[in-house]
């Protein structure tokens, strides 16, 4: 077999600016604030999947990012709930709303944002410059922001939007961070003079004011504060403090430096018995009260608590610039993040020497659109389409197993296209049909679609003409798409809309008509239980006849593409679905979840196949237990009876020919093994059919490696690879040419400027 | 050991036979003997308890395979009644090794620490076993532990350098207790200390660098450069003092205020170095001039020892090196010295040094150097780099005393023998006296045999070399090959090789055998069918001595020989393993000799590297 092993594709994920767990009294979420303004909502339950992405917009970052989910009812609210039973009812139906996200920008808007369209719903101008801070209440009723102008302004949060109603001005420094006392009538801040101001919210004054350190001078910048249960204040300072102050009379109760730069985040736990810091030299530090009391003179005054150093970790490669804690769920954990691009969770447990999880930093909504027979490959970044031909190798003319070299690349990869969009809004969708022919792309906004031409001046690029589209309307404002995908056929386009309705349009070579919207399919657009759903994964088989889509509710239907009617509505899983594709050459459907499950579902005789039947609820535990979830599912063509599923960092080969052979044998299934380098040689002799090879393709295509894989021991069934790292895609070509591309977390770090630590002992 | 809580003039010793002792310090006294009857590894007592001991022990092995080092051992704990009939309760058991066991001030906690756990005992009047502290684990292998005098925390010492503050003596931190821990030492910790008002811990390990932290803000202050690996660091009550015990058998007391060393005890040095890597391959010479005791000290060093003061008088570096720790885990090799000499007047030295770590090139140093009468030290004056292309099996020198006929010959594996002398001619017209040095003047081989000893004869005329079992000799002025004697009917390698003083005899041992030859008719005198392991000539009288060891009895027999007879003069059996043995001469104001029999004292090293010397009817123990 042969693999294209690609790593031309330069996706660079932003810097993490923010992290926010949802409030308790709701679902657990976790929001994440990108540079670019994207923001990610991971689901901690469902194995850290990343469930959406906001995308970002030009001019905008993410400073700060907060959920708000109120739980009390407020004096407004009187007018809906006069009676007891009424204000019972009014808590209900607040308590089962979705939580709210806001995020701050540094161009000084706070955004309200729609979870399930993945759009704004509101922005207000805070008036004070970049937001650099953000905070609600206790009781999720206000919400405040620190600005560059020193104003430390409160909004009141309503339904639709935010209210200002105080500004605590301070005209000295910038507001770096703030933190809520715990009855919420005070805000402490810390500004870039040194200060750490606390406030008293209903008289607008200040109450206190402590000064960090400064050296020679210079203004220390209170990059981060905590209040905890017991009042205690903690500051992180741009000297590497961090600082333990009396909440009550504003004196200094203990000074660690405990970070050589600044301290950037805080977190700490609920009690108030644990508080993690990081920061710029990337440690993590852990401080944990221990109680203090002398033995021998058992002084009730001087038992108060001590602050002791745990330890530290080093673990991420550049600066930590967030971190959210969490401890209501079964692991109690924090998950941290910073221009190294990927969050990492902590668990409490044992830190700092236990062991911790890297997310992946590959989005599940494919970026990769593959023309198979064309050989084309198209990329989309947050606002540019890239298009390459691939590159051939030169064949070997016999094979000699054990020293498959890497083979030459005659002819090399090709940029083709490269076409920058405009519009303010980055790309959420792309597709490129199966003959090349068309091109849809699709922010927040528009859908776009294009007609590819050959450039006439230069054979080598092509060109591309915009074909006229209708406009789609959700709510009266114009739409894009959240996903987009052409039939095999090259006739249709499926959009998924971000109203999660699908609409099926025609594509008409005669290029002045306008394409014609076929159908339109409203099932995901209901809500279930109340809630809206994001469309997850949409799949169009082989003969273009079916369409599989799933959504976050779990839900998954199959549409006929023929007659524009639902099929079937397919039995509900446990855990999200994290793809869906159809078998090449018959009409299964192949679901992979987040749970690393996954099952064929048999679309004519609208069940479960008969393998899934028997055994996809008895997976190998190491394979459920993989630290990345299943991201997708390919097939090579010619072996109609195995599959390959991929994750983040491994590829996954399933043949379940051998399960079926197998029946009798009980743990065969329990077989799992690495695909080691010295037992594939091996392997390969064994079974000369099902020999692989690969051809990896650098940047700087003169390089070439090789190899590659299959064993066909008779119990082995499942066969994982983790020779590849951070997939963005794994698909077939052809027969036996199966295509990777990668794009490994080294050569993103690369492009980081240096990072401040350098390690300087034993290395 | 330790101090008697309730009486500071006494001081109790536990021991691996099993007892323990109180004595009286001050007057040397034994006051009264514990017999547990089980071997001890560590004890402590409580001042509120004073016929308590808490004792660790050894579990004896049931079954072969835990020979390892890893042996079990459980805390047991001791209280004598009035008759002195222990009774006896046991605390608590691991498979592993003891690593710790402290006290806390007060006497409420025992906390003891094996090789991976550390368990906490409260310790009540009536009640020892209500126990409700879980068992720690530490995340590697302990290697000390120490209790803070005052908050309720205890530090442990770990294989990879980490000291750990683990919070867990107050009732509310038992469950989860915080951990704290710093990082210094690269290497093992060896021992942990805090000063009685607990603002400064001490630690110390194999970097030779005793760290001294201020707890509360981290601050550490280091006193490199102390020669040796610290086994121990104690700390006087007062705070005035640390005592620090290192690895080369020396104890350093330093003032707490400048951390200058208020005095220093020294011990013989070898005894602590690796013994398969590090030889005592010297083995005891005796240095003319003063009558000092050579031998290996650390590897690269050889240290001068007065036996009748028992104290070591100088250390000279024959290989210099600078004194740093290993980086990782593999050791660094050392020089070692393989052979020492000394002219007979005492102003010159010669050393033979090697390296071999099996990566970079060998290197082979024959060193000349001479007595400097300024300074009392041997200066360096001439240094041969690979005098033979093999290992050197032996160093000899001419015993005249003049310069000129003062010659130095080797031998080695590589089939050669060398004779080095004074290079005076050359340079003398230009180049001042002082620029003398030592050239080879003469290579001597015998067909293609191994030379394995040589020897001077006493005047100094002869010079002989043992081949494998071919003694040859040679006029040592013409370095003419004169005669060779061969060995029959057997053919054993001769091992040592030896003139007698004042008569005409040779003396050379094999492996099993023991010949006697007569120089004047160039036969056998006789010989004798022994194990002789070390052959020594008395310098002051013909007798020589023949050392045999019994590895089974652990047993040395030492045969004293006058060569004319095959009947030994005496014969005195030592029970040790000799490992080195020499004559040493008498003081000179040592006249009480009752007789003549013994001219000279018999100093020995046995298996432990402890200096025995044997007079005429006492063994006195030098160590």
């Amino acid at each position: 077999m042969y693999i294209h092993r690609c790593r031309f594709v330069e996706y660079t994920p932003t810097a993490i600016n923010a992290l926010a767990f949802t409030p308790l009294s709701t679902q657990p979420l976790l929001a994440c604030g990108r540079a670019n303004g994207e923001i990610e909502i991971w689901n901690p339950t469902q194995r850290w999947n990343l469930e959406k992405i906001i995308p970002g917009a030009k001019n905008t970052s993410v400073e700060a990012l907060t959920w708000v989910h109120r739980t009390i009812i407020k004096e407004s609210d009187s007018c809906y709930s006069q009676t007891k039973e009424e204000q019972e009812e009014f808590l209900k139906t607040l308590l089962n709303k979705p939580p709210r996200l806001f995020s701050a920008s540094s161009n000084g808007l706070i955004t309200e944002w729609d979870t399930t369209l993945l759009r704004s719903k509101s922005s207000t101008n805070s008036h004070g410059g970049t937001v650099w801070c953000m905070s609600t209440n206790h009781a999720n009723t206000l919400l405040a922001v620190g600005c560059d102008d020193g104003g430390l302004r409160i909004f009141d949060i309503i339904d639709d939007g935010l209210i200002l109603i105080k500004n605590l001005m301070r005209n000295d420094a910038k507001v770096m961070a703030l933190a809520w006392d715990n009855e919420d009538k005070f805000i402490v801040s810390g500004s870039s003079d040194s200060n750490i101001i606390k406030w008293d919210i209903h008289n607008a004054r200040i109450m206190q004011r402590m000064t960090v350190d400064m050296k020679h001078g210079k203004d220390n910048i209170v990059w981060s504060i905590k209040i905890l249960k017991d009042g205690t204040i903690v500051s992180g300072d741009s000297l590497g403090h961090v600082c333990f102050w009396d909440g009550n009379h504003g004196t200094m109760l203990q000074k660690f430096k405990a970070h050589n730069a600044d301290v950037l985040c805080l977190a700490s736990n609920k009690e108030g018995t644990m508080v993690f810091s990081s920061g710029v030299d990337r440690k993590c530090n852990l401080f944990r009260i221990a109680d203090y009391f002398t033995t021998q003179s058992s002084n009730d005054d001087f038992n108060e608590n001590h602050w002791v150093l745990v330890g530290f970790r080093r673990t991420h490669l550049h600066d930590v610039k967030a971190m959210a804690l969490r401890e209501d769920l079964n692991d109690k954990f924090f998950v941290s993040g910073g221009v190294d691009t990927s969050i990492l969770v902590s668990y409490f447990d044992g830190f700092p020497e236990d062991k911790l999880q890297r997310l992946p930093f590959i989005p599940n909504k494919p970026l990769i659109s593959i023309s198979k027979s064309k050989k084309l490959l198209m990329y989309r970044s947050y606002n540019q389409i890239k298009m390459w031909r691939l590159g051939n190798a030169k064949l070997p003319d016999s094979w000699k197993l054990e020293q498959i070299p890497n083979l030459d690349l005659i002819e090399p990869q090709q940029a083709i296209l490269e076409m920058t969009l405009k519009g303010n809004y980055h790309l959420t969708a792309s597709a490129l049909s199966e003959d090349g022919e068309w091109i849809a792309v699709s922010d927040i906004e528009t859908v776009k679609i294009f007609k590819v031409q050959n450039d006439p001046s230069n054979p080598d690029r092509i060109c591309v003409k915009k074909v006229k589209f209708p406009k789609i309307l959700v709510n009266g404002s114009s739409a894009g798409a959240h996903h987009l995908m052409f039939t095999l056929d090259g006739k249709k386009l499926v959009i998924v809309n971000i109203d999660s309705s699908i609409i099926i349009t025609e594509l008409d070579d005669n290029q002045h008509k306008e394409i014609k919207i076929l159908h339109q399919f409203y099932e995901h657009a209901q809500p279930l239980d109340g809630n809206t759903s994001v469309i997850t994964s949409i799949a169009v088989s082989g003969d273009s006849r079916w369409l599989a889509v799933g959504d976050l509710l779990n839900r998954i239907n199959v549409y006929n593409l023929e007659t524009f009617k639902l099929h079937s509505t397919l039995p509900k899983f446990s855990s999200t679905n994290t793809s869906l594709a159809f078998y090449p050459s018959k009409p299964t459907l192949v679901i992979t979840l987040s749970s690393n499950e996954f099952f064929l579902y048999d679309i004519e005789s609208q069940k479960l196949d008969d393998w899934s039947l028997t055994y996809s609820k008895s997976l190998p535990k190491t394979f459920l237990n993989l630290e990345n979830r299943l991201v997708g599912c390919t097939f090579n063509p010619i072996n109609s009876d195995a599959i390959i599923l991929w994750g983040a960092n491994y590829l996954c080969l399933i043949d379940f020919d051998k399960c079926r052979k197998e029946k009798g044998h009980q743990p065969h299934l329990a077989t799992c093994t690495g695909w080691r380098e010295n037992s594939k040689y091996k392997a390969i002799e064994q079974a000369p059919k099902q020999n692989g090879l690969t051809k990896k393709r650098k940047r700087d295509k003169t390089e070439k490696n090789i190899k590659r894989v299959k064993t066909d021991k008779k119990i082995i069934n499942f066969q994982l690879v983790f020779r590849y790292r951070s997939l963005m895609c794994v698909d077939f070509i052809e027969p036996n040419t199966m295509i990777v591309v990668e794009r490994p977390f080294a050569a993103i770090l690369e492009n980081l400027p240096p990072s401040f630590y350098k390690a300087q002992y034993g290395s | 050991m330790m101090l008697n809580p309730n009486d500071p003039l006494q001081l109790l010793s536990g021991s691996l036979d099993g007892t323990i002792k109180v004595w009286k310090y001050s007057d040397v006294e034994l006051l009264k003997t514990y017999e547990f009857g089980i071997p001890i590894y560590r004890m402590v007592i409580l001042a509120s308890y004073p016929d308590r001991f808490f004792v660790v022990t050894g579990i004896p092995c049931k079954n072969a395979s835990c020979r390892g080092k890893q042996k079990a051992q459980a805390l047991l704990h001791f209280r004598f009644d009035k008759k002195d009939q222990p009774e006896m309760h046991l605390l608590c058991k691991s498979k592993s090794m003891c690593t710790g066991l402290v006290t806390s001030p007060d006497g409420e906690f025992l906390i003891i620490s094996f090789l991976r756990t550390i368990r906490i005992i409260k310790i009540k009047l009536n009640q020892q076993k209500g126990q409700k502290w879980p068992k720690y684990t530490h995340s590697s292998n302990i290697s000390c532990i120490a209790i803070h005098p005052s908050k309720p925390y205890i530090s442990i010492g770990d294989e990879y350098g980490k000291i750990t503050h683990m919070y867990c003596l107050k009732e509310s931190q038992i469950q989860d207790p915080v951990k704290s821990s710093v990082h210094w030492h690269p290497h093992k910790v060896n021992s942990l200390a805090f000063t009685s008002d607990g603002t400064y811990l001490l630690s110390g390990g194999e970097e030779s660098v005793l760290v001294i932290w201020q707890i509360e803000t981290g601050h550490t202050q280091f006193l490199p450069r102390l020669g040796s690996e610290i086994r121990s660091v104690t700390i006087s009550p007062d705070q005035t003092l640390y005592a620090i015990n290192l690895l080369d058998n020396s104890i350093k007391i330093l003032s707490a205020i400048n951390l200058e060393i208020k005095q220093a005890v020294q011990g013989l040095k070898h005894a602590q170095v690796d013994a398969s890597i590090y030889p005592l391959s010297t083995g005891l010479v005796i240095e003319p001039r003063n009558h000092l005791v050579v031998l290996n000290g650390l590897p690269g060093t050889i240290q001068f020892y007065n036996p009748h003061s028992d104290r070591h008088v100088m250390e000279h570096e024959v290989s210099q090196r600078t004194m740093i720790s290993r980086a990782f885990e593999k050791d660094i090799v050392y020089p070692n010295v393989n052979h020492v000499s000394f002219s007979s007047n005492g102003n010159w030295m010669t050393t033979v040094d090697s390296r071999e770590d099996g990566e970079t090139t060998p290197e082979l140093y024959l060193k000349f150097w001479k007595f400097d009468p300024n300074s009392q030290t041997y200066v360096l004056n001439t240094r041969i780099d690979n005098p033979h292309s093999k290992a050197v099996v032996s160093l000899n020198f001419h015993p005249g005393t003049n310069d000129t006929s003062l010659s130095v010959v080797t031998t080695g594996l590589d089939n050669k023998f060398k004779v080095w002398k004074i290079n005076s001619e050359s340079h003398a017209s230009q180049v001042s006296k002082d620029s003398i040095s030592w050239v080879c003047k003469f290579v001597g081989s015998y067909r293609q045999y191994t030379p394995r000893a040589a020897a001077f004869s006493q005047d100094g005329s002869i010079l002989s070399v043992a081949y494998d079992s071919i003694i040859t000799l040679w006029d040592s002025r013409s370095n003419v090959l004169r005669d060779v004697l061969t060995l029959l009917p057997n053919y054993e390698s001769i091992k040592h090789l030896a003139f007698t003083n004042n008569s005409p005899f040779l003396v050379a041992t094999t492996q099993n055998y023991l010949y006697v030859w007569n120089l004047l008719t160039c036969t056998i005198w006789w010989s004798h069918r022994t194990e002789a392991h070390h052959l020594v000539v008395d310098p002051k009288s013909t007798r020589f001595i023949v050392a045999s060891n019994c590895e089974k009895s652990q047993e040395c027999r030492l045969f004293v020989f006058e060569p004319q007879t095959a009947i030994p003069v005496m014969v005195h059996t030592v029970k040790d393993i000799v490992k080195a043995i020499a004559y040493f001469p008498r003081k000179f104001d040592d006249v009480s000799s009752p007789s003549n029999v013994l001219q000279s004292y018999i100093i020995y090293l046995n298996q432990n590297y402890d200096m025995l010397m044997i007079g005429e009817n006492f063994v006195e123990k030098v160590r």
